[in-house]
């Protein structure tokens, strides 16, 4: 005979639950984590390999998040920084569950910063929840000026946005005034900053921007 | 493909579910979806066709998801008003900023039928 079932649990604060966990073991080990999204090629694994160089190798950690191969994950390993890579098989983001995970592969005592690197996607990493204590998002000139007019969440969702390979906006004629503009639209309080690779200056911005933040949220727990 | 780890995370649900009321043949499942989430209705209905024809146990079922609206509430004017985006959210009477969500921004499991 057929039953009738009554649930009505969230599907989503399943995630949440768990992304709740992770972000609270991380503060425990006072450990910031970034959520590192955008566009394929936006210059994603550049910006955390350049910004490494800022760091000490040993007090951060890389989590790869692609649909398949370990390349970024090499690249990490290459600077002495220790990374794990997840392979999503299709899947557009990661989720709470992919992060738990992988931190069961990873010693947090010595650690300050986690980077994760999120599937290469301007739509899909934006309202999920991993973990994390803040979001990033690399955007690149090369992209377009109209990127957050066409796609706002992501930026709505940013607490940090990166105007990546910010060499070549001539090159392109990245409209800088209409970009900005678009943002500040969208999210006014969110904090922009330009880089390019070479420019030891700009990545140095981003992680003192980034110490900041870790110093900030752990001051009330200190 | 974004509704697919979703649709991964639903499937899971279920299983769990089942296994716990001792539902052997699940044939309907009732899910509803929130406008303001991002996610849409069809790609899960798509992806969970897909998947459970590799699944034991969901071979036979089918999902049914009901669109929750959008519904927000001013705090300033007090009116409650239905919408349908998630970010810049203004209210349509008096354009403050000041907003509650009241609903629309979940995506939940609600029932399974099935023996
Ligand atoms: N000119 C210039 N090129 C850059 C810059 N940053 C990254 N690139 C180049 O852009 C390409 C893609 O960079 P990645 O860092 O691999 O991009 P990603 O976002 O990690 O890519 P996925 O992981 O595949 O999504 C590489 O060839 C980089 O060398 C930059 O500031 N200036
Ligand atoms: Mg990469
Ligand atoms: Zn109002």
């Amino acid at each position: 005979m057929s039953e009738k079932l009554d649930i009505d649990k969230s599907v989503l604060s399943e995630n949440d639950k768990t992304a709740y966990k992770i972000s609270e073991e991380l503060k425990e080990n006072k450990i910031l984590a970034v959520n590192v999204m955008g566009s394929p090629g936006s210059g994603k694994t550049t910006f955390i390999e350049k910004i490494s160089d800022f760091f000490n190798p040993e007090e951060i950690f890389v989590i790869q998040g692609d649909l398949e191969s370990d390349v970024d994950k090499k690249r990490m390993e290459k600077k002495g920084i220790d990374a794990y890579q997840i392979n999503t098989h299709g899947g557009c983001h990661l989720n709470a569950d992919m992060i738990k995970n992988s931190l069961e592969n990873i010693d947090l005592k010595s650690k300050n910063f986690l980077f994760i690197e999120n599937v290469g996607n301007l739509v899909c990493p934006a309202g999920i929840r991993i973990g994390q204590h803040l979001n990033v998002v690399v955007s690149s000139t090369t992209e377009g000026s109209d990127k957050p007019k066409k796609y706002p969440v992501i930026f709505l969702n940013s607490d940090l946005v990166l105007i990546s390979k910010y060499d070549l906006s001539d090159v392109v004629d990245f409209n800088e005034n209409k970009y900005l503009k678009d943002i500040r639209n969208i999210k006014n309080s969110v904090k922009i900053l330009k880089i390019s690779k070479n420019d030891k200056k700009s990545i140095k911005e981003c992680a003192e921007f980034i110490n900041k933040k870790r110093r900030n949220l752990f001051n009330d727990a200190e | 493909m974004h509704e697919l780890s979703i649709t991964k995370k639903i499937i899971e649900m279920i299983e769990k579910e089942c296994s716990k009321n001792n539902i052997k043949k699940p044939d309907k499942i009732h899910a509803e979806i929130g406008e303001l989430t991002t996610y849409k209705k069809e790609p899960i209905k798509y992806y969970f066709d897909i998947l459970k024809k590799e699944n034991h146990l969901l071979k036979k079922a089918d999902i049914d998801m009901k669109i929750i609206n959008g519904k927000i509430k001013c705090k300033d004017c007090k009116k409650e008003n239905h919408i349908k985006e998630k970010y810049l959210i203004l209210c349509p009477e008096c354009g403050s900023g000041n907003i509650d969500i009241l609903d629309g921004e979940d995506i939940r499991l609600k029932q399974i039928e099935g023996e």
